[in-house]
C-alpha cells in the first residue's frame, strides 16, 4: 500500500509544528563563529553561525552594531522554519560574546597602522598654568565628580567648562567629536576626555578611528582619563597625555598650580629661616661688639685722664710757685742788701760786724766755738781773728 | 674762655705745661696769665670728665 502523497506546504507546516513542539529546540544556546553578517534596512541583523564543518542561518530582530565576521559568540534563541523555502534558521534573542580575539586583533592592526603614521608620537606639554580647561564626559557619570573635586583644590581662577556627552554606545562617538570641535573653537588650552571604568565594550567608542583622528587634529592639548580595565584605547594612544583614572588626569592638568603652591611654601620657609639666620648672626655680632665696648672700660680711661690732668695741674702750680718763690727770694736778698747800706753808717761811728767764715753774723754765744776764725768788719777795713776765750757778759 | 671740646682744652693745658718746661725766664704777667689759663683748661677738662663719668653710670644702670 502506497503512502498518500502530501503537498510540500503541508510537509513544511508539519515539520514546523513538529520542531516547535520540541522544548530543546525552543530554548537553544549555540556556539559558533559569525560569518556573512549583514543588516537589513528594517534594522534586523542576518548572519550565519558556523563551526569547522557546519553552518546555520541566523536572524536577530535587532541591530547589532558590534558583531563582525569572525566573532565567536553564543547565540541564544529558538529554531524556526521558513515554510516558503523549506529552510530552518535560528531566531537569535541575545548574543553572548565568548571571545573578542578578532576584534582585538583588528584593533592591534589599527594601532600599528596609526603608530606607523606617527599619530602616537605627538606628545605636547601641558601649559604650566592652564586657564581654560574643557572636560568632555557625562554629567551623570562618576568621572565628573572626581575631576571637579580635584580641581576644587586649586586656589586659582581657572575657567572650567564641562561638555556633556554620552560615553558609551553608538552615539557617543559623534557626541565626543562634537565636544572636541566645540572646545577647539573656543580656544580651550586643555581638553580632558574622561569616563569612569567599564568593560572593553563600554570603552570601545574610544577605539574609534574617527575619534582618534579628531583627537590628533585638536589644537588644544588632549588629556585622557578613562577608567581602564583592559588595554589603552586608541584615544589614549593619540592623546598628548594619558592617565589611568579621571582623578589622575585632573591632577596632572593642575599639577603646575600645586607645584607653585609648594614652591611658594618653600620660598616662604627659606625667607623665614634666612631672615632668622641673619638676625641671629647680627645678634651674635652685636653681643661681641657689646663685649668689646664693655671691655674698653671708659671709666678706666677717664680715671687715667684725670690722673694726667692732676699731674699737669700740679706741675703748673709747682712751677708757678717756684717762680714766685725765686722772685721772693731775690727780693729778700735785695732787701737785705738795702739794709746793709744802713750798717755802713753805723760802722763809721765805730761799730764792727763780726761774722763767721760763711758770712753769718754772730749774735749769740752758741754760734761761736773755741778756735773759730771770725771776720771782724769795720767801716774801712777788716780783721780775721781766732777765738781764744768765750765768756758771759 | 669757653672751650668747644675736651680735646681742645687738653691741648691748651699741655701747651701751657710745655711753656713752663721750656722757658727759663718768664715775666710775672706771663706767669699769672699762664697759671690762669692752665687752671681754666684743667677745670674744663675735669668737669667734662666728671660729667662723662656720671652719664656712663646712668647709662649702665638703665641698660642692665
Amino acid at each position: 500500500m502506497k503512502i498518500k502523497p502530501i503537498k510540500v506546504s503541508v510537509l513544511n507546516q508539519y515539520i514546523k509544528k513538529y520542531l516547535m513542539g520540541n522544548s530543546i529546540l525552543n530554548n537553544l544556546r549555540v556556539e559558533g563563529e559569525i560569518t556573512n553578517i549583514r543588516m537589513s534596512k528594517t534594522g534586523y541583523t542576518y548572519f550565519s553561525l558556523c563551526d569547522e564543518s557546519s553552518c546555520i542561518n541566523c536572524i536577530a530582530f535587532f541591530a547589532d552594531s558590534i558583531s563582525k565576521n569572525g566573532d565567536k559568540i553564543i547565540a541564544e534563541g529558538e529554531l524556526s522554519v521558513y515554510e516558503a523555502k523549506g529552510t530552518y534558521q535560528l531566531i537569535v534573542r541575545n548574543i553572548e560574546r565568548i571571545g573578542l580575539g578578532k576584534i582585538l586583533l583588528d584593533l592591534e592592526l589599527l594601532k600599528e597602522k596609526l603608530r606607523s603614521q606617527g599619530l602616537f608620537d605627538r606628545k605636547r606639554e601641558l601649559p604650566a598654568f592652564p586657564q581654560k580647561i574643557g572636560i568632555i564626559t557625562s554629567k551623570s557619570g562618576a568621572a565628573i565628580k572626581d575631576i571637579l573635586k580635584t580641581f576644587e583644590g586649586v586656589k586659582a581662577n581657572i575657567d572650567i567648562t564641562v561638555y556633556n556627552t554620552l560615553v558609551q554606545g553608538e552615539k557617543a562617538k559623534e557626541s565626543i567629536i562634537e565636544g572636541l570641535k566645540y572646545f577647539n573653537n573656543i580656544e580651550t588650552e586643555v581638553v580632558l576626555i574622561s569616563r569612569g571604568g567599564g568593560s572593553f565594550e563600554d570603552l570601545n567608542v574610544f577605539n574609534d578611528i574617527e575619534l582618534a583622528m579628531e583627537v590628533y587634529k585638536s589644537k588644544a592639548v588632549v588629556v585622557t582619563g578613562i577608567g581602564h580595565e583592559t588595554d589603552r584605547t586608541l584615544t589614549d594612544y593619540v592623546a598628548d597625555i594619558y592617565c589611568h583614572t579621571p582623578t589622575a588626569a585632573a591632577e596632572r592638568i593642575i599639577r603646575g598650580y600645586k607645584d607653585v603652591e609648594e614652591r611658594l611654601n618653600n620660598l616662604l620657609f627659606a625667607l623665614k629661616s634666612g631672615t632668622n639666620n641673619v638676625i641671629s648672626l647680627k645678634k651674635a655680632d652685636l653681643m661681641s661688639t657689646k663685649y668689646i665696648l664693655k671691655s674698653s672700660l671708659p671709666l678706666e680711661d677717664i680715671y687715667k685722664t684725670k690722673a694726667q690732668l692732676e699731674i699737669h695741674k700740679n706741675f703748673i702750680k709747682n712751677e708757678t710757685f717756684k717762680y714766685i718763690n725765686e722772685y721772693y727770694l731775690a727780693l729778700k736778698i735785695m732787701g737785705e742788701k738795702l739794709n746793709s747800706f744802713d750798717y755802713k753808717k753805723q760802722l763809721k761811728k765805730g761799730f764792727a760786724i763780726i761774722s763767721d767764715n760763711t758770712g753769718n753774723i754772730i749774735k749769740y754765744k752758741d754760734q761761736v766755738a773755741m778756735k773759730d776764725v771770725l771776720q771782724i768788719r769795720f767801716a774801712d777795713f777788716k780783721i780775721e781773728a781766732e777765738t781764744i776765750d768765750i765768756k758771759e757778759v | 674762655m669757653e672751650y668747644e671740646s675736651f680735646e681742645s682744652a687738653l691741648e691748651d693745658l699741655k701747651n701751657i705745661v710745655q711753656k713752663f718746661e721750656n722757658k727759663n725766664d718768664i715775666t710775672i704777667d706771663e706767669l699769672l696769665d699762664n697759671y690762669e689759663k692752665g687752671m681754666i683748661a684743667y677745670t674744663f677738662c675735669m668737669r667734662k670728665l666728671d660729667d662723662t663719668q656720671k652719664r656712663i653710670k646712668i647709662i649702665d644702670e638703665k641698660m642692665t
